[in-house]
């Protein structure tokens, strides 16, 4: 639905202003309307409140309440304060409203609204039901007049809430941005409530339940007051109460019943698996407890064999060592030595037999001496001395591999050779034999860390065994445990379905013999459980209703609002005014923001609230940007053009939606109006198709 | 005139479906008497009001009785 046409003749600055708003496209559904300060947007916005609901729309307007709705001087001021000073007397104030639907809305039909207000010759209202008329067009017709004996005005009313929308849901859609602002600072638990009730159509289900309450009344005065019918309706109705208690009660049990089971297959389960865990580790009998004690004693054994392995490896390897380092130098000492010793007794044994060795040279008497015989006995001494000087020299000097002295000299002769052998041996083997010992060693340390592993992991099996069999004492404790209560349950549930089934006897009986009672006993029946159905009704969608709101004000709020309240969640508390979550969780107090951004809230409101009506009503936004810096003015306006609605008419100064901005949103422009004051006699003119700077 | 939109909300519908069951009337009954009363809401008219609750229960026990 979209407004297509506002007349206002002797309206505030208007003296004959028409407005003819295009059909939008959802491509294009928003509507500027430009006016300097003073100049009309607001006698704009308010004259859609007081053209299409007269009084019943005044208490949305600035400085209005509820009580000036049902105070007819309050009223009269109020038109006489936006009738147009200049008018001429004899001249109506008129507003004439016209709000067609779109193609999409075929199923409806166009409401024409037009609403006079006389005025006497000193341009004071007219008394009585002079002052207003009203004329309603729905499809083009005129509505006649119903009921005489009621108030035109009031019946009038009455259709146009009929055929357009309530009263109520008004400000929802037509809102000034600076009453936006105000609006958080006036928002209690009653406004939140109200908006609530009022928006989801609970304050309908509310009315409903009261009326019910004296239509049961009328209802059983018509059959002679509260029967026995009554009582046994009651009665039925406490027993399907009690009934649906007990399927809630059995349906509880069975769901415990169903989790107690499943708790248990769970314990059972476990149970199996530390069954298996005991079985793998060396099985559950003593038997096998016995074999892995000695398994254990074994590796105990084993260890200790393998350190004293290692420390005889160690031992010899060590000696090896030793030995195989000192060998060649005291293989050589004796070497020398037993050279010193051959040496010697070589030396020994020629100096010993030297005489011989001359006697055998130079035989006596030297008769006796073919060769040397016949030498004087001078020469022939001579000769003698120097073959014993030469035996003597041959053994000097001494040769080089002898040792100059015995420092071993305790080891000679046989036992040297021995010693002398063994050393051999021993730089011969040495190698090998470390090679060995370190084998050994390795192996050693080897079937010692077995031995430790064995050792450990035996260690560790006692605890292991006695941990799982502890484990499975409790399980088998806790299955006990819950059979027991599922045993229980079961009874519980037995006799409870037994109840039942006696109370849907009982039910049945009632029932049967209430079907025997006449048509108005039975409406009487089905209006108490009406009734009773509206107030649990009524209860549960408060906090449903109540979420819904902060979903769809926090949605509208976030996407105009600052990057710094990002995934924020406005909070609207009963009793409490309202507050914005922030990310982190802290709370801050909505009114403590700056002055936009309370505004920012106030658009979102209105925005969810509209949102919640499910209602296709034009959006009027009087000054909606107001003191919004460069930054929140393109997303307010993204805003707004965003809203799923058939349009959006936004009133602006210059300085509000400047024609830059405007160019931001321009693909969704469906048209602009430029309304200019021009002067007393003229008044507000508007021009269509033009705008500020164009 | 339309049902209230918490009629239209699957959200709130499943509770109205809910409490419709508990008291043995249907969402149907609830929505009927509803709009009725969007009619006459804020108007203070009475007139009429009570038949046409009765019209609106009785549809419904014709509802229930061929069902």
């Amino acid at each position: 639905m979209y407004l297509s046409r506002l007349h206002l003749h002797n309206w505030r600055s208007y003296a004959d202003g028409v407005f003819e708003f295009n059909e939008p496209t959802s491509k294009k559904s928003v509507v500027l309307v430009g006016a300097m300060n003073g100049h009309g947007k607001t006698s704009f916005l308010v004259s859609l409140y007081l053209g299409l609901f007269g009084r019943f729309g005044l208490r949305y307007c600035e400085g209005f309440n509820l009580a000036d709705e049902s105070d007819i001087s309050s009223y009269r001021l109020a038109i006489k304060k936006y009738r147009r000073n200049s008018a001429i007397p004899e001249e109506p104030t008129i507003i004439d409203v016209t709000l067609t639907p779109t193609i999409a809305d075929s199923n409806e039909e166009e409401v024409r609204v037009v609403r006079r207000w006389f005025f006497s010759g000193k341009n004071e209202p007219k008394f009585g039901e002079g002052f207003e008329e009203v004329d309603l067009y729905v499809g083009g017709r005129l509505q006649k007049r119903g009921e005489l004996e009621k108030d035109p005005l009031v019946q009038a009313h009455e259709r146009i809430e009929r055929n357009l929308f309530p009263a109520h849901v008004a400000p929802a859609f037509f809102f000034d941005g600076e009453q936006a602002q105000k609006l958080i600072e006036n928002m209690g638990e009653s406004g939140i409530k109200k908006a609530v009730e009022v928006m989801f159509g609970t304050k309908v289900i509310g009315e409903l339940a009261e009326t019910m309450s004296q239509y049961l009344v009328r209802a059983r005065q018509g059959v002679g007051g509260k029967k026995k019918s009554s009582d046994r309706q009651v009665e039925l109705d406490e027993k399907v109460k009690k009934r649906d208690e007990l399927n809630q009660r059995i349906a509880k049990l069975q769901a415990d019943h169903i989790k107690l089971e499943r708790d248990k297959d769970e314990k059972d389960r476990e149970r199996n698996n530390l069954q298996e865990d005991l079985a793998r580790l060396g099985g559950a009998g003593n038997a096998d407890a016995a074999t892995l004690q000695g398994e254990y004693v074994k590796a105990e054994r084993e260890e200790g064999d393998a350190e004293k392995a290692v420390t005889v490896a160690a031992k010899s390897l060590g000696i090896a060592l030793a030995m195989s380092r000192l060998a060649p130098s005291i293989l050589n000492r004796l070497k020398a030595e037993s050279s010193l010793e051959s040496w010697e007794g070589l030396k020994r044994g020629t100096v010993e037999n030297k005489d011989k060795v001359v006697a055998a040279a130079l035989p006596e008497p030297p008769e006796n001496d073919p060769l040397l015989g016949n030498l004087s006995s001078e020469v022939r001494e001579k000769v003698r001395e120097r073959f014993l000087d030469a035996l003597s020299s041959i053994y000097n000097p001494q040769p080089p591999d002898c040792a100059k002295e015995y420092l071993l000299g305790h080891v000679k002769g046989d036992a040297r050779s021995k010693l002398l052998l063994q050393l051999a041996q021993v730089q011969a083997a040495g190698s090998d034999e470390a090679k060995d010992a370190a084998r050994r060693l390795r192996a050693a340390r080897e079937a010692l860390e077995d031995a430790k592993v064995k050792a450990e992991r035996l260690n560790n099996l006692p605890q292991a065994t006695k941990d799982i069999r502890a484990r499975l004492d409790m399980l088998n404790t806790l299955n006990q445990e819950i059979s027991r209560k599922l045993g229980a349950l079961e009874n519980e549930i037995r006799k409870l379905k037994s109840d039942l089934h006696t109370l849907n006897e009982e039910i049945g009986r009632i029932q049967e013999e209430l079907a025997r009672l006449g048509p108005e006993q039975k409406r009487i029946a089905v209006a108490e459980r009406v009734t009773r159905a509206l107030e649990d009704l009524q209860e549960q969608l408060k906090p449903t209703t109540a979420s819904r709101l902060e979903e769809y004000v926090t949605k509208h709020f976030l996407t105009i609002a600052d990057q710094r309240f990002r995934n924020g969640r406005i909070r609207l508390p009963m009793g409490g005014a309202p507050e914005i979550e922030m990310e982190n969780g802290t709370r801050a107090l909505l009114e403590m923001l700056s002055g936009f951004e309370k505004r920012s809230f106030g658009i979102a409101f209105s925005l969810a609230l509209a949102e919640i009506t499910r209602r296709r009503i034009p959006l009027v936004i009087d000054t909606p940007l107001g003191n919004a810096d460069s930054e929140y003015r393109p997303r307010t306006l993204q805003a707004l053009k965003d809203f799923d609605l058939d349009q959006v008419i936004i009133l602006t100064h210059d300085e509000e939606v400047t024609p830059r901005l405007a160019d931001t949103i321009k693909s969704s422009i469906s048209q602009t109006f430029l309304v200019n004051f021009e002067g007393q006699g003229k008044g507000s003119v508007v021009q269509p198709d033009a705008y500020f700077g164009r | 005139m339309k049902a209230p939109p918490c009629f239209e909300d699957p959200e709130t519908r499943k509770i109205i479906r809910k409490i419709c069951d508990q008291h043995s009337i249907d969402s149907e009954l609830l929505k009927d008497l509803c709009e009725l009363m969007n009619e006459y809401s804020g108007s203070g008219r009475r007139f009429g009001l009570p038949d046409e609750i009765d019209g609106i229960v009785n549809r419904f026990l014709t509802r229930t009785s061929e069902e």
